[in-house]
């Protein structure tokens, strides 16, 4: 039984529909790149698992997230499966944090409820032994002064760590990341792609990477889903998207990237 | 903009709360007791002079602040708690309940508070303290209900609410821990700016004999008696028109200091 499990999955709007038919299993220990422009379906394909469609919004076909039926589940049932078999990173995490409470009232939550899950008792000392220990896990260097800060004082990188921190404190085992780093400075996202990466190892974690930018999946996904226009046009092996992509707008895409890839290095000769 | 606004606000409501604490515990003259002379000009026995029925003016004018400020802080509470309550409840409303419950709102802010006042005086037993504050905090609570449900569906709108859900939290605990926090400043500022317009409402109420009865007589009360003898005694008039003044003046300035600090903090956030 796959973690995750999409069959046909369709997305559709009172007027139309925008995503046509998905489907891809997903299980532990691996990791699954959605790659497309805006608009190619996939962010709505993700939050399709999470339940959690805007409004106005319906889907059909099936998920199967944990053997549990998504599509058509009350959202009151839903609340218990959020966070803990799956959990989200969103693309901005200056928006994603709200804005009006200390990060470590923000950490500390899904900590809490953990325990609260667990019937575990949490001690104000636990409690702050389990933050140390996740922004410890986020690499953040000075989690006194970050527990303590709100989200404007900090980077954004910082702010996206703190982000990455809560969603694995819940104890997910499906980790969805939704243009994570789309949002940072180049230098800031090589490093949260790599401490995703170590954590989604350590952590034995299902990853569902969602990126326009073909080049950071194919670093961190094994398997690449391409999509266009709501479709999924290619599956398959990361590297063999990258170097022998079957499909027309694939092509296109890596085209693309290795043309800026070129101009980058040729700007990079001249002095 | 300074905090000059701030200050003078906090100075002219402190000074109204002052009196009207003062009055519970010591009153210059018994208010409902013959003190002098009847219309007599201000003296140092009587700095505002008496009334027809040869009261002590001043005594009545500091009552009248505690009445206005009761009135006014009843009002605020009420209006702010079921305003909030309606309007989280409203965005959180199926399409229908909603569009039904921004339809009621409309009306009742369409229909004029002293109307609505007379209708819940004339529903109850009779003009009193409690019938003043359940009107102006009724027709109070539509404005801040309309307000809370439009910030409250902008809040909703934000990426941290999904993010919350996406971790797991039920609506109930996101609306207290997120929610409402996020929609406070905004609306402590609404409800400041209706305090003023309570007091006034109040005094409006009472000119016209649906405010509290005597010997508790307040500010528009005594603004009514004085009309007859407006030129013989023109302090009737004066002194409770320069109180409701202060009063509202000061809280309407306390509300734009209020919201020039928040609005300061919002300012510096978003400059980051």
């Amino acid at each position: 039984m796959s973690l995750l499990r999409l069959r046909d999955l369709t997305v559709h709007s009172a007027s139309r529909e925008l995503v046509h038919g998905v489907s891809f299993d997903l299980d532990a220990g691996q990791r699954l790149g959605l790659v497309g422009e805006s608009g190619s379906g996939k962010s709505l394909t993700a939050m399709s698992v999470m339940g959690l469609l805007p409004p106005g919004l319906s889907a059909g076909g099936s998920v199967l997230l944990d053997g549990q039926q998504v599509i058509g589940r009350p959202d009151r049932q839903m609340v218990p499966l959020r966070g803990t078999t799956a959990a989200v990173i969103f693309q901005d995490p200056r928006s994603a944090l709200d804005p009006l409470m200390r990060l470590g009232d923000q950490l500390a939550a899904p900590i809490r409820r953990r325990a609260a899950r667990d019937g575990r008792r949490l001690t104000p000392a636990a409690l702050r032994d389990s933050q140390m220990h996740w922004l410890d896990r986020v690499s953040i260097r000075d989690p006194e002064r970050i527990l303590r800060a709100w989200p404007h004082e900090v980077s954004g990188g910082q702010r996206q760590r703190v982000a990455i921190a809560m969603a694995l404190a819940c104890g997910p085992r499906l980790l969805i990341a939704d243009e994570p780093t789309t949002a940072l400075d180049v230098s800031t996202q090589a490093e949260v792609l790599d401490l995703l990466d170590g954590l989604v190892r350590e952590e034995r974690l299902a990853l569902l990477f969602i990126s326009h930018d073909l080049p950071v999946v194919s670093r961190i996904a094994d398997r690449v889903i391409v999509m266009q226009n709501g479709r999924a046009v290619e599956q398959g092996d990361a590297m063999q998207i990258f170097t022998a992509p079957r499909h027309d707008y694939t092509s296109g895409l890596v085209a693309a990237a290795q043309r800026l890839q070129a101009a980058l290095e040729d700007a990079e000769r001249r002095p | 903009m300074s905090r000059g606004t701030l200050w003078v606000g906090l100075l002219l409501v402190g000074l109204n709360a002052g009196v009207a604490l003062l009055t519970l515990f010591w009153l210059p003259y018994d208010p409902t007791a013959m003190a002098g002379g009847r219309l007599q000009p201000p003296s140092w026995a009587h700095p505002f002079g008496t009334d027809r029925l040869g009261q002590d003016y001043l005594t009545k004018v500091m009552i009248g602040a505690r009445i206005a400020l009761s009135v006014g802080i009843g009002a605020a509470a009420l209006g702010g708690l079921i305003g909030t309550c309606l309007g989280v409840l409203a965005a959180f409303a199926r399409r229908s309940a909603d569009d039904g419950l921004a339809a009621t709102l409309d009306i009742l802010i369409a229909f004029p508070t002293l109307l609505l006042a007379m209708l819940v005086v004339a529903a109850s037993e009779g003009a009193s303290l409690g019938t003043a504050i359940l009107a102006i905090g009724l027709a109070m609570s539509a404005i801040i209900a309309r307000l809370v449900r439009i910030l409250t569906k902008r809040v909703l709108a934000q990426d941290y609410i999904t993010a919350a859900r996406c971790s797991g939290l039920g609506w109930g605990r996101i609306v207290v821990s997120h929610v409402l926090p996020n929609i406070l400043p905004t609306v402590l500022v609404a409800v400041a700016l209706q305090f003023g317009l309570a007091v006034i409402a109040e005094a409006s109420l009472s000119f016209l004999g649906l405010g509290t009865p005597p010997p508790n007589a307040s500010w528009g009360q005594l603004l009514q008696q004085a009309q007859s003898t407006v030129f013989r005694a023109p302090m009737g008039v004066i002194a409770p028109g320069l109180a409701l003044i202060s009063l509202v003046l000061g809280i309407n300035f306390l509300a734009d200091g209020l919201r020039d600090l928040l609005d300061a903090e919002v300012d510096l956030e978003e400059a980051r």
